[in-house]
């Protein structure tokens, strides 16, 4: 009879960015069963955006839950109090906040494939990868002013405008960045070490993932045509061209694909966007106060974010629900890993690219 | 793979790509977003700043005559120009510059140093309601 | 946003006849005191469809204990855990411990706590 032990990858481990914690069940090296806790970083964020911080304190609250997307949460926390309290926004907004959202997308993108690259064993491309990274944060600064935390997304509008100079210098930043995305990716293709070791393995089939709901890149790798950004109406996505990207497979291979094809989809739509810019005030004024219901869902780079705000004519909300898209992803993660190899547990955690800080706020 | 070689062989003679900091000075964007400016001659009052700031980096604690003063802490702050925003005084009595905020070191006291006066100012607050309340109270008993 | 109100002993049949794999995809769970009970909502949204979003809630006092989902809908196990500890509400096969440990703030998100 064979016995099966029980291997811990702790809350700290040399493979993972955040801390989170399983526990596998295996049998001679093949995983038969498992145990996620997360919840290490829990730190109160609903209870201190409805008792501690106004309404209009909160956007640059809720940036801080996660340093990657930062201003996905700002910016759907923005758009959810605009449909409850009378405010207008101009479309120059509009297309500033889409702007950075895309941009947002490629460094996001860039570092799940450094780390994927890294926990392969080619750590020459980690690097490289990295160097590719700060002129995309550069072109970023160049707009808001800071390079991770943006602070840009403030009720009625934007903070700070772009003109003809910062436009030249992204659309200067994009050609120069552009041959170097289609060398990284012949080498995501065609290298050894990184396309023919990940083919198979951590796969995912079309039902199971809409059986547990799966979201983002990992859900289009597999088949399942869903994608917030061709489901709302709210950013201006249907005028500045946009494609789904769909893979068949669902292994680590076709989650690589994805994230490189959705990169050349933004570098496109970052051009339609600077030449369509309409012109325009960039701030309106609010007044009064938050009361009603909303929601809002939007695309970050890991899946669907969703956002409920209730307000009661007050300075400070009544109830702010937030829901990340690896919070949605950890059941399906947790079905990936059964029939696996254990020693492949750290490349398939890197290309499932999960944010705790979001998971538990 | 001969891509790879070769690029390898031309990474031996190429610059690094890292910054010489602290050596070489690093190039700030235009419109950096710095330190805030204040001048208390043109301020009226107002408490704008301090009620829009998200982290509480400005207070302004008060004196039994009504005078109040105004206090900033660079470390606390995040720069994101709210208050400047707020206020109906812009460029006159704040502003943002766009110099760079120093480390701090371990005799500008941060972080202990900052919460003796959030102290201080919510007793100075205290105490001005108190007097303003017992003045009140002389004036209207004969 | 469409609204659907129902029961707590209606619910889990309302469920079974409204929720299909291919054409609805759950979102999360949420709940809200209203000083009298709990409201508990559950969000559907649809595939290929702009705009679609449908919400089941229903009224439960605060002592009463409302069936898990997790049977029909799987991945609901986790939203479940977080409702758990953070408004103390009594699901049945949910413990307490995922986000909180003993010795924090218990249910921190309740009116008064």
């Amino acid at each position: 009879m064979r016995k099966s032990i029980s291997i811990p990858l702790g809350s700290q481990h040399i493979a993972l960015l955040e801390p989170v914690r399983f526990r596998f069940e295996t049998q001679n090296e093949t995983i038969t069963n498992v145990e996620a806790d997360v919840g290490y970083v829990h730190r109160g964020v609903e209870r201190a955006c409805t008792s501690h911080f106004e309404f209009k304190q909160v956007p640059t609250v809720v940036a801080r839950v996660c340093g990657l997307c930062a201003i996905t949460h700002s910016l759907s926390y923005t758009l959810a109090v605009e449909q409850i309290i009378s405010v207008e926004i101009s479309s120059r907004a509009q297309y500033l906040r889409t702007l950075m959202v895309e941009l947002d997308r490629l460094h996001s993108h860039l570092l799940c494939l450094a780390h994927t690259a890294e926990n392969a064993g080619f750590e020459a491309l980690f690097m490289q990868i990295m160097g590719e990274r700060e002129l995309i944060m550069g072109l970023q600064e160049q707009i808001t002013g800071n390079r991770v935390q943006f602070d840009f997304v403030t009720i009625g509008g934007v903070n700070r405008d772009i003109d003809s100079q910062i436009a030249k210098t992204i659309l200067d930043g994009l050609e120069t960045f552009e041959p170097r995305l289609e060398e990284i990716r012949e080498l995501f293709e065609n290298n050894w070490s990184l396309s023919l070791k990940y083919k198979g393995v951590g796969a995912i089939s079309k039902e199971n993932a809409a059986k547990l709901n799966a979201l983002g890149p990992l859900a289009r790798a597999a088949g399942l045509r869903t994608d917030v950004r061709a489901e709302q109406s709210v950013l201006p996505y249907s005028e500045i061209g946009f494609e789904m990207v769909v893979a068949q497979g669902g292994d680590i291979y076709a989650r690589n694909h994805v994230r490189l094809l959705e990169m050349h989809q933004s570098i496109k739509m970052v051009r339609n966007i600077l030449e369509a810019l309409p012109e325009g005030e960039i701030l309106s004024k609010v007044r009064g106060k938050p009361e009603g219901e909303a929601l809002i869902r939007l695309e970050a780079p890991r899946g669907e974010l969703f956002y409920y705000v209730k307000g009661n004519k007050s300075t400070t909300l009544e109830r702010m629900r937030i829901k990340t898209p690896t919070f949605s992803g950890i059941p399906a993660m947790v079905e990936i890993f059964k029939g696996q190899e254990y020693g492949d547990v750290p490349a398939i955690l890197a290309s499932f690219d999960p944010c705790m800080s979001c998971t538990a706020k | 793979m001969l891509k790879a070689i070769k690029n390898a062989f031309c990474n031996l003679t190429k610059p690094p790509l890292t910054h010489a900091y602290p050596a070489a000075p690093i190039e700030k964007p235009k419109d950096y977003r710095g330190l805030i400016g204040y001048n208390a001659q043109h301020c009226i009052f107002c408490d704008k700043c301090e009620k829009t700031c998200p982290p509480g980096a400005i207070l302004f604690s008060w004196a039994l005559d009504g005078s109040k003063t105004y206090h900033y802490n660079p470390y606390l702050c995040i720069y994101c120009g709210d208050c400047v925003r707020a206020c109906p005084k812009i460029g006159e009595a704040l502003w943002q510059s766009e110099t760079k905020a120093m480390p701090a070191l371990k005799v500008d006291v941060p972080n202990d140093g900052w919460d003796k006066l959030e102290k201080s100012v919510e007793e100075s607050k205290l105490a001005y309601k108190d007097h303003k309340a017992a003045q009140k109270k002389a004036k209207t008993t004969p | 946003m469409q609204k659907i109100e129902t029961s707590p002993a209606n619910f889990m049949a309302d469920m079974e006849q409204f929720y299909d794999v291919s054409i609805w995809h759950f979102i999360t769970i949420n709940c809200l005191d209203t000083g009298e009970g709990f409201e508990v909502q559950y969000f559907f949204a649809k595939y290929d469809s702009f705009d679609e979003v449908v919400c089941y809630f229903f009224y439960s006092p605060y002592e009463a204990s409302i069936p898990s989902i997790a049977p029909l809908i799987p991945s609901a196990y986790l939203g479940e855990g977080e409702m758990v500890d953070m408004f103390g509400i009594q699901i049945d096969g949910i413990e307490k411990g995922m986000f909180l440990d003993a010795d924090s703030l218990q249910t921190p998100l309740r009116r008064g706590s």
